[in-house]
């Protein structure tokens, strides 16, 4: 003979174990099944939890230890190649190229000032003007010949 | 080298991006992005293999050559263009075809998939990942205990004594453990209604 059950109690284990029969603790399986069909206001509570055990359902079975481990050794083999790609062609760093531009930049002032200076310069060590005027006569010369 | 610390908060400032910024740092080598990757749409994609090879071995051969794609082409992946999750079912798919056109070479392509069925089953797909994350984001709200309840006697089927003993609690402990979770997953999926009712 089956035990007999309270609203409470059936509620409780339904609440406890889901909607599924299958799932009921087997001490209580008949009694449960036997208060369902005689109390009409137990099917919103198997409803409720139905719906509950439903959406669980709904979460996908986990991928396995193996699986994943072989999907992150590939990503690390694939990826690490990648970014060895991105370093060959990777543009020059930005602070390379702050110190290729704070070298140069004296060196192009200090060849302009050359430039400008230069014939003073001459004018000052010689103190003979005419001196360029020769240098130039003599490399139209050579040029000319 | 990365310490522990700067490694989580790597991933975590990753899991914060989108699919398509995702497959931008998977482009350029970011290991943390793959990684974010595969635990993103693993479930997706292994379920969809499942589904249309009902065989778990090959289920698992079928993914891994997805991802394998992902890396592959992840470098000329195009923001906008399409969603990261329908090109990953395209992939999913042909994949399938070729095991099962393996597994029985004189399979018709027509007949291992309807072409005019695959908008539908696209979207039914999708929703189905969604409902996944949503029910793992609720499990997730649950103590360690509850979990581990709802693990072995929901989702692993074990006998509810067999559960107490590997939990190493009593019985009385075990199913208040299980109610407590239940009850907290119903609130917890109470905004979600609408979105998991979709079938």
């Amino acid at each position: 003979m089956t035990k007999r059950m309270t609203s409470d109690e059936f509620s409780l284990l339904v609440g406890t174990y889901g909607a599924h029969p299958e799932r009921w603790p087997d001490e209580h399986r008949a009694a449960m099944q036997s208060f369902l069909q005689s109390h009409q206001p137990a099917l919103a509570t198997i409803s409720r939890e139905g719906k509950l055990d439903e959406w669980l359902d709904r979460r996908f079975n986990p991928a396995s230890d193996s699986l994943q481990a072989r999907l992150m050794a590939d990503m690390q083999s694939q990826l690490s190649s990648l970014d060895t790609n991105r370093t060959t062609s990777q543009p020059v760093p930005l602070s390379t190229r702050r110190t290729f531009i704070s070298a140069a930049v004296p060196l192009a002032a200090c060849f302009l000032a050359g430039i400008i200076f230069a014939p003073d310069a001459l004018d000052l060590i010689f103190g003979r003007p005419d001196i360029l005027a020769s240098i130039d006569l003599f490399a139209d010369e050579f040029l000319l010949n | 080298m990365m310490t522990a610390y700067q490694s989580s908060s790597e991933i975590e400032r990753m899991s914060l991006l989108d699919d398509d910024a995702l497959m931008a740092e998977i482009g350029s080598g970011n290991q943390f992005a793959g990684h974010v990757f595969i635990e993103r749409h693993i479930g997706y994609v292994l379920n969809l293999c499942r589904r249309k090879l009902g065989r778990e071995a090959e289920a698992e051969e079928a993914a891994q050559d997805v991802f394998a794609s992902v890396w592959k082409n992840a470098r000329h992946w195009q923001a906008g263009q399409a969603k990261v999750t329908t090109w990953l079912y395209r992939v999913a798919d042909n994949r399938c075809i070729d095991i099962l056109r393996r597994r029985k070479p004189d399979v018709a392509l027509d007949e291992a998939g309807d072409p005019a069925d695959d908008k539908i089953d696209i979207e039914r797909a999708q929703q189905a990942a969604d409902q996944n994350r949503l029910i793992r984001k609720a499990l997730s709200q649950l103590s360690q205990d509850q979990q581990q309840a709802i693990e072995l006697v929901y989702y692993r089927e074990m006998a509810q004594r067999e559960a107490a003993e590997m939990m190493n609690i009593s019985l009385p402990a075990l199913e208040s453990v299980l109610r407590r979770a239940r009850q907290k997953l119903h609130i917890e999926l109470a905004g979600y209604r609408v979105q998991l009712e979709m079938v």
